[in-house]
């Protein structure tokens, strides 16, 4: 899987840190390509800022989108995704170097993601009672085929986000989500079914 | 990948996610803040003769199914099921912020069980006891499911499982509405009144009793009924107002607790002695194991104090608490820890009872994504 290389293009940094785009609106910095991703995390056990920093900038943005789509809530994802970071930096000093860090990271994130939908699938009948209502912020999908994977089922979300967003292998999915392959296939080819009108169309 | 496939890739390659940047600014913030918190651990070089390598490369492979397993996970013993890391060292949290209701665990899972003002967990915490509004609503704390909801004659508070450690229907349900207190089933059937007027004090099931007796305080005192039949089994005159009412693990005694301190009762409603908190008692009561009774209080400079007596004694001081605003205070289901959720920062602190030792549970609210310092509604499993 190779991690989704952040859009960027020119860019500044503020005293603060944050660097902006071209038109002035606050943007994450692309990352030096040249740095490997092990080097960040070795860098990152001996207290490096710079390469936290790098790895939450190629990272950031997947964890975000994979979030969003299985929760679509743009609250939830932003929680989920900080907390799986966070996680990463509390484990840090144990973490493997040798093993990638964004299939750690998408397991936790997706995970993360598809029990909170599974919860929140849970308690809309009770809401929508009128009695129990607790109103969730959701952010509108914008994206045809974004909506159209609002539409799944919470576990057929979790494997079309792996499979097609975060370019994860059937096998890896299966780890990921300690699922049998053979679940993971038909899972990925009736999500498949459904989503064929709005992929192509 | 087939063409369908590839396109799909295609597609959601160029996807964006609502407010991306912002939150993705927000995030790096506060992550770099996080790692400039943490201590470091320097990893240390050991130069070994070339030899010894093969000698530990052998005696790691016998090992080699747990790495693997290890790995599995991430790396972190706990890194997918546990993303959040441990927030208690023993059994399930029932937490409440931003008007949801949450469990939290010994592995760090965190489970939202849905909207509510108040509720409880059963002895196991399998199943948690809702409050929201006019309903009663019994949530299954593995999966998040609505086991039943019914409607009280109004706003319900201070929902309390009995003490059973088997799964409804064995069970019951106390919770106040419309200042009167009820009782029903595990399994929502049966609800009944139990009193027609009682104090907005928590009921406290007797443990260790076949049948279902429950203490309540009322405004002419405390009462100690049969739930189901409401047959009256001892009561205590009120002579000051109660503020929580608790049985020692074995039954035979009630702990009446008011803002100076406690009154211990027999089972029959003989008074056995009074404990002097020495100073203004905030919460308390027995631990759900042993003797243990266990007082939050607050002293005359403001700061709070646990609070401790075995089974004889005074109470004693055993930690003075770095804050004066002191929230909920539960006991573990051991009996050997204490948590008080601060109402000054976001944080719980949890107390060692044997000596003691105190842990903060910081930015717990942000962690369990339920506000600012998040209530304690329950401890229990």
């Amino acid at each position: 899987m190779g991690a989704t290389d952040l859009p960027g293009g020119p860019a500044r940094r503020d005293d603060m840190g944050v660097s902006h785009a071209a038109d002035g609106s606050a943007a994450l910095a692309p990352v030096s390509a040249a740095r490997s991703e092990r080097a960040l995390i070795q860098a990152a056990r001996r207290g490096d800022p710079g390469a936290v920093e790098d790895l939450y900038r190629r990272h950031w943005r997947p964890a975000y989108r994979a979030a969003f789509l299985v929760t679509r809530d743009a609250h939830a994802a932003e929680d989920i995704a900080q907390e799986a970071f966070l996680q990463a930096i509390r484990v840090l000093d144990r973490f493997d170097r040798a093993r990638p860090f964004a299939p750690w990271l998408h397991r936790i994130v997706t995970n993360r993601a598809l029990d909170w939908a599974r919860a929140h699938a849970l308690r809309r009948p009770v809401e929508a009672a009128g009695e129990l209502a607790a109103p969730a912020a959701r952010s509108e999908l914008s994206d045809d085929v974004a909506e159209a994977i609002g539409r799944l089922a919470p576990d057929q979300r979790a494997v079309i986000v792996l499979r097609y967003l975060l370019e994860h292998t059937p096998g890896e999915i299966a780890e990921m989500l300690d699922l049998p392959r053979g679940t993971v296939n038909s899972r990925l080819r009736r999500a498949l079914d459904e989503l064929a009108g709005e992929v192509t169309g | 990948m087939n063409a369908h496939e590839q396109l799909l890739t295609a597609r959601l390659a160029s996807f964006e996610a609502p407010g991306e940047i912002e939150a993705g600014e927000r995030g790096r913030r506060l992550v770099l803040a996080a790692f400039v918190e943490r201590t470091p651990v320097r990893s240390r070089r050991f130069h070994l003769p070339r030899l010894v390598w093969p000698v530990l490369a052998a005696l790691l492979a016998a090992s080699a199914v747990a790495v693997a397993g290890f790995l599995r996970d991430g790396g972190s013993p706990r890194s997918a099921r546990a993303p959040f890391g441990a927030e208690v060292e023993d059994g399930v949290v029932l937490a409440l912020g931003r008007g949801v209701a949450s469990t939290v665990d010994a592995h760090g899972r965190i489970r939202s069980l849905g909207p509510a003002s108040d509720g409880d967990l059963s002895p196991h915490a399998r199943n948690a006891v809702l409050a929201s509004g006019s309903f009663l609503v019994a949530v299954n704390v593995e999966d998040g499911q609505v086991r039943w909801r019914m409607r009280a004659p109004g706003p319900v508070s201070l929902p309390r499982w009995s003490l059973e450690r088997s799964v409804p229907p064995c069970c019951r349900v106390a919770y106040l509405s419309a200042g009167a207190l009820y009782a029903v089933g595990g399994d929502s059937k049966g609800a009944h009144i139990v009193a027609r007027r009682a104090l907005a004090v928590a009921p406290a099931w007797r443990p260790a009793v076949a049948d279902h007796e429950l203490a309540y305080a009322a405004p002419d005192g405390v009462h100690v009924v049969e739930a189901d039949t409401r047959r009256p089994r001892a009561r205590v005159p009120g002579r000051r107002a109660p503020i929580s009412l608790s049985w020692r693990a074995d039954g035979r005694e009630l702990a009446v607790l008011d803002r100076t301190g406690a009154t211990l009762y027999s089972a029959g409603g003989e008074r056995v002695g009074r404990l002097s908190a020495h100073g203004s008692v905030l919460a308390g009561g027995f631990a759900p194991r042993g003797n243990r009774l266990v007082v939050l209080r607050r002293d005359a400079s403001g700061r709070a104090a646990v609070l401790v007596r075995g089974a004889h004694g005074p109470l004693r001081a055993i930690r003075h608490l770095p804050l004066t605003a002191a929230g909920d205070f539960r006991l573990s289901p051991d009996g050997r820890s204490a948590l008080v959720a601060s109402r000054e920062g976001d944080e719980w602190l949890e107390i060692r009872l044997r000596d003691g030792r105190l842990r903060h549970l910081r930015e717990i609210g942000r962690r369990l994504r339920a506000g600012f310092s998040p209530r304690v509604l329950a401890w229990a499993g």
